[in-house]
């Protein structure tokens, strides 16, 4: 066998999966449920945008409230393009344009929904203890 | 008054915090960071002020790209968009800073940048750790063959043996760093989800640092055991071959090669480099016709020579020689001592010779394997050495040198409790002279 490089490549990545085992396990499963901030990007998304407005978009669509920084956002947004979330509509130079997908449409949807559930229970805990 | 100094922090790459707080402080005292220099960290003069850094990772972008790549760029772009001024890099750590009062953080979701962070750390960790015990597994066998040849010569050779020390500390010290390294990423991730906090690296520093204070002090010691020209030159060389690699990787970065193409580059101009130097020391040395004190070049190596040896031509026969030569070979180290004379001269109008090596052996778990060893060494050259039982050399074994059925020779191996003594004379030993080998070489 030749140590070329890609074989030197295969061999590494075989030695960070044994070290590895266990090891990137993050305790949510990606994007099953979502943060404040995955959200709000998400929410950007429903009409074409570039990546790069979001950073001004989520502090005026919060009235200052949720803010981005720009690492997670450029991440976040790698990421949401890997999971087939959001897709790229236009690169001008270094601006690139994304948009949400099908997928990324239903994991807002399913997260306004687990949202709404979660203040009906609120309400409906709030409003019981409020009656005793 | 200094107006740029350089400075040579450790940190653990991921121990962004540490790192800006560091840089904060300098700040603080008036001292700006503006670059990663070839050697430590640069940093100018400035009034001393309030600002802001920030320390984050970029995964995909390697040392060997011949420029910064576009993804890298646009993150940049992102970053100078929130206020933050992008200062240098050190291949995949970015460093900004920013004036203003409260900037937003560059990384505001502390799972995502542990995350990003893993991304690239445990690939360097573990890549580092897999190179390092390659090269310590490489070393042992290389040593293993040598021992099989050669037990004695290779126990006995200190630099050897404390080149290994030094690969099998370096080894360990990957382990603890692969270790720390995976403990903190663990920690980090429980902090991160439960807590949205970036969990501090508490003992980044103590383990880089410790590293670099026993590769530094490794080297110091071996230094010592050469004279002080060959220091010299391999000091030039050294600095002579940093010098031309720094060249070559400017070079070859203006050329705009791929990620693939430079790294080959490199490799190939590395061996080229550290082979050449390691010649030109060689040629050196040899055009300067320097011979260090008490030294003698044998073609591969250089070996030492003492004055006086244990035993002399007049100790073995009781009279006055005409000395025409005697040299003495000594190579020691911590498990095994090897001492060798040759002396030649004449009795009379007779030709004495008294050839002797004294193999101690201070390790005595070494014992059999450098018997072994000195058993076997004779075997390429159609000889062999026999148990014999010979008193009066007061040993606990005795060998004798036999090439051919009958053919014996006036060589003998002589085992005794921490020592091994080869000797070899011209006529066979009389009773007297084989107690005073015993007396003299064998305690």
């Amino acid at each position: 066998m030749r140590l070329t490089i890609s074989n030197i490549d295969i061999i590494l990545q075989i030695g960070i999966s044994i070290f590895d085992k266990g090891g990137s396990a993050m305790p949510r499963e990606k994007f099953r449920t979502l943060t404040e901030q995955m959200f709000y990007i998400l929410l950007c998304l429903r009409h074409e945008c570039c990546g790069i407005d979001i950073m001004d978009k989520i502090p005026a669509m919060t009235a200052g409230r949720v803010a981005v920084g720009a690492g997670t956002l450029y991440h976040l947004l790698d990421q949401f393009l890997e999971e087939g979330m959001i897709r790229e509509t236009r690169a001008e130079g270094r601006r690139r344009s994304y948009i949400l997908t099908h997928k990324g449409t239903q994991a807002l949807q399913t997260e306004y929904q687990r949202m709404q559930q979660q203040i009906q229970d609120f309400q409906r805990v709030i409003g019981k203890e409020d009656e005793v | 008054m200094k107006t740029i100094k350089t400075a040579f922090p450790h940190f653990a790459p991921y121990d962004r915090r540490g790192i800006e707080t560091y840089l904060e402080r300098q700040a603080e005292k008036g001292w700006m960071f503006f670059a990663f220099g070839t050697v430590g960290w640069k940093f100018i003069r400035i009034d001393p002020k309030k600002v802001h850094f920030a320390v984050t990772y970029y995964a995909e972008v390697s040392e060997y790209d011949s420029e910064d790549p576009e993804g890298l760029l646009s993150f940049r772009d992102y970053c100078a968009k929130a206020g933050w001024k992008f200062i240098d890099s050190n291949v995949k750590m970015q460093i900004f800073s920013s004036e203003d009062e409260n900037p937003t953080p560059i990384e505001t979701e502390v799972l995502t940048e542990v995350k990003n962070i893993h991304r690239i750390e445990k690939k360097q960790v573990i890549s580092d750790f897999l190179y390092r015990s390659a090269l310590f597994v490489i070393c042992l066998l290389i040593i293993a063959v040598f021992i099989h040849k050669d037990a004695v010569k290779t126990l006995s050779n200190r630099e050897i043996l404390l080149m290994l020390l030094i690969i099998f500390i370096a080894f360990l010290l990957e382990v603890a760093r692969i270790i720390e390294y995976y403990s903190w990423h663990r920690r980090a991730v429980k902090t991160a989800v439960e807590e949205n906090l970036f969990l501090d690296v508490k003992n980044g520093r103590r383990v880089s640092g410790m590293a670099t204070l026993i590769f530094v002090m490794g080297l110091l010691m071996l230094m010592t055991y050469f004279d002080w020209i060959t220091v010299l030159l391999t000091g030039i060389m050294v600095v002579l071959g940093c010098a031309i690699m720094v060249f070559a990787w400017r070079w070859i970065k203006e050329r705009r090669y791929s990620r693939k193409e430079n790294w080959v580059i490199i490799f190939v101009v590395a061996f080229v480099v550290v082979a050449l130097l390691r010649e030109g020391l060689d040629f050196t040395l040899e055009k300067l016709d320097y011979v260090p004190q008490n030294t003698g070049f044998t073609g591969s190596a250089w070996e030492q020579y003492l004055q006086s040896p244990p035993l002399s031509l007049e100790d073995m026969y009781g009279e006055e020689s005409s000395c025409n030569s005697q040299t003495m070979w000594v190579e020691e180290s911590w498990l095994v001592a090897d001492y060798e004379v040759r002396s030649y001269g004449e009795i009379g109008s007779e030709s004495v010779s008294l050839g002797y090596s004294v193999i101690e052996i201070k390790c005595s778990m070494l014992y059999d394997v450098c018997l072994e060893s000195e058993l076997r060494s004779v075997l390429s050259h159609g000889k062999e050495y026999v148990l014999v039982d010979v008193a009066q050399w007061g040993a606990d074994s005795v060998y004798r040198l036999r090439a051919g059925a009958l053919e014996w020779e006036n060589t003998w191996l002589l085992c005794y409790s921490d020592r091994l003594v080869g000797i070899s004379m011209r006529e066979e030993p009389t009773p007297e002279q084989m107690t005073l080998v015993c007396e003299v070489l064998g305690k």
